[in-house]
């Protein structure tokens, strides 16, 4: 039987998927309630509507080496990455409050085939929102 | 059944009539509950909006076999009005036009946008009679077209061709406002250092618009109560 070394294997190649790993996930994953803030036109004014949206998720700072490789200006922001069941649907710019904070959407790493989606975020200091 | 109307934008306390056709007479005109607060005659269809405040009224109009028909009519200051006037002539859809507001951005789609804003304005008149008060004004407004694709460059020379038109024209003498100059030169915003949006021009329009409010003056009425007192 020849040898199958795994530099010659594609990530999963077997199985026609990529390993989903939303179950070591969830061990780390606790109910969270963010607030999405939406601002549509009604006669020719903005109005804000707020929809609550429950998940299990995980919050914590950015890493070090995130914030480190953001231009030299957004350096100062406070981030944060959140990783999320792939229920949540947020996209870049989107405006979202966490306990009573107003926070900015920048990025979204979808990695739904693997069974979670991760998220970029800043504080939101001017309240200011799509 | 169709239902007509001299207009479906109009200011606060004025008037727009509406008709019906094409059912079976007569035809008797009603106002949905839940809107702005407008009335409507039911026989005339001479519908009368509310002294204040802002929004959208359902007209409904109702043969005489139960067949309906019914039109929105959107009742707003002279900045709204403004504002329709562009979305109405440039075949806009109604969240394409807005008052800027700073907590808004436009969406990440291919449509072209309009955002409203008052850039400065000044009282030159203030009237008060019995039970109305009114304040004349006069605003530079400022007119920014964005679009993330070409439209805001090809379509810029609509918003012109809007408040030219018959349709503002009439507008601004049904409601009491005036577009006192017509633009001269569009600013080019879209080379912008870090424009959020590609393309970007602004106009600047001058108005004269007039505020009016209703409130019966309590001084006078107080004539009524008086008492006289005899000696016998």
């Amino acid at each position: 039987m020849p040898i199958q070394n795994g530099k010659d294997k594609l990530l999963g190649g077997g199985f026609g998927r990529v390993p989903n790993v939303s179950g070591a996930m969830t061990s780390w994953f606790q109910a969270m309630t963010f607030i999405q803030v939406v601002k549509t036109v009604v006669n020719f004014k903005v109005v804000e509507s707020k929809t609550e949206i429950n998940f299990m998720g995980v919050w914590q700072p950015a890493s070090a080496q995130s914030i480190a490789m953001k231009p030299e200006g957004q350096r100062a922001w406070k981030w944060f990455t959140v990783h999320a069941e792939p229920t949540v649907e947020l996209g870049p710019d989107e405006v979202i409050t966490y306990q009573g904070t107003q926070y900015r959407v920048k990025s979204k790493m979808d990695y739904t085939e693997y069974g979670y989606v991760q998220y970029e975020l800043i504080e939101d200091f001017t309240g200011s929102g799509p | 059944m169709i239902l007509d109307a001299s207009t479906l934008a109009i200011g606060n306390a004025l008037t727009s009539s509406f008709l019906a056709s094409g059912g079976t007479g007569p035809y008797s005109y009603s106002v949905a509950p839940d809107g702005v607060g407008g009335a409507i005659n039911s026989s005339t269809g001479v519908y009368t909006a509310p002294s204040t405040g802002t929004g959208v009224d359902t007209v409904i109009a109702t043969d005489s076999i139960g067949d309906t028909a019914t039109a929105e009519i959107l009742v707003g200051s002279s900045l709204e009005l403004f504002c329709d006037i562009i979305r109405t002539e440039m075949g806009l859809e109604s969240d394409q036009v807005f008052l800027w507001d700073q907590k808004f951005t436009i969406p990440n789609d291919s449509r072209v946008y309009v955002a409203v804003s008052i850039l400065s304005c000044k009282v030159f008149g203030t009237k008060l009679t019995l039970d109305n008060q009114s304040v004349s004004m006069k605003a530079i407004l400022g007119v920014d077209i964005m679009s993330r694709n070409f439209d805001a460059v090809t379509r810029k020379e609509e918003v012109v061709m809007a408040l030219s038109s018959h349709y503002s024209e009439s507008q601004q003498e049904l409601n009491s406002f005036y577009i006192a100059s017509q633009p001269s030169a569009f600013t080019n915003l879209s080379q912008e250092d870090g424009a959020a949006i590609p393309y970007r021009f602004n106009l600047t329009i001058a108005i004269q618009y007039s505020v009016s409010k209703v409130k019966a003056a309590p001084y006078y009425d107080t004539f009524d109560t008086v008492e006289v007192t005899t000696e016998d």
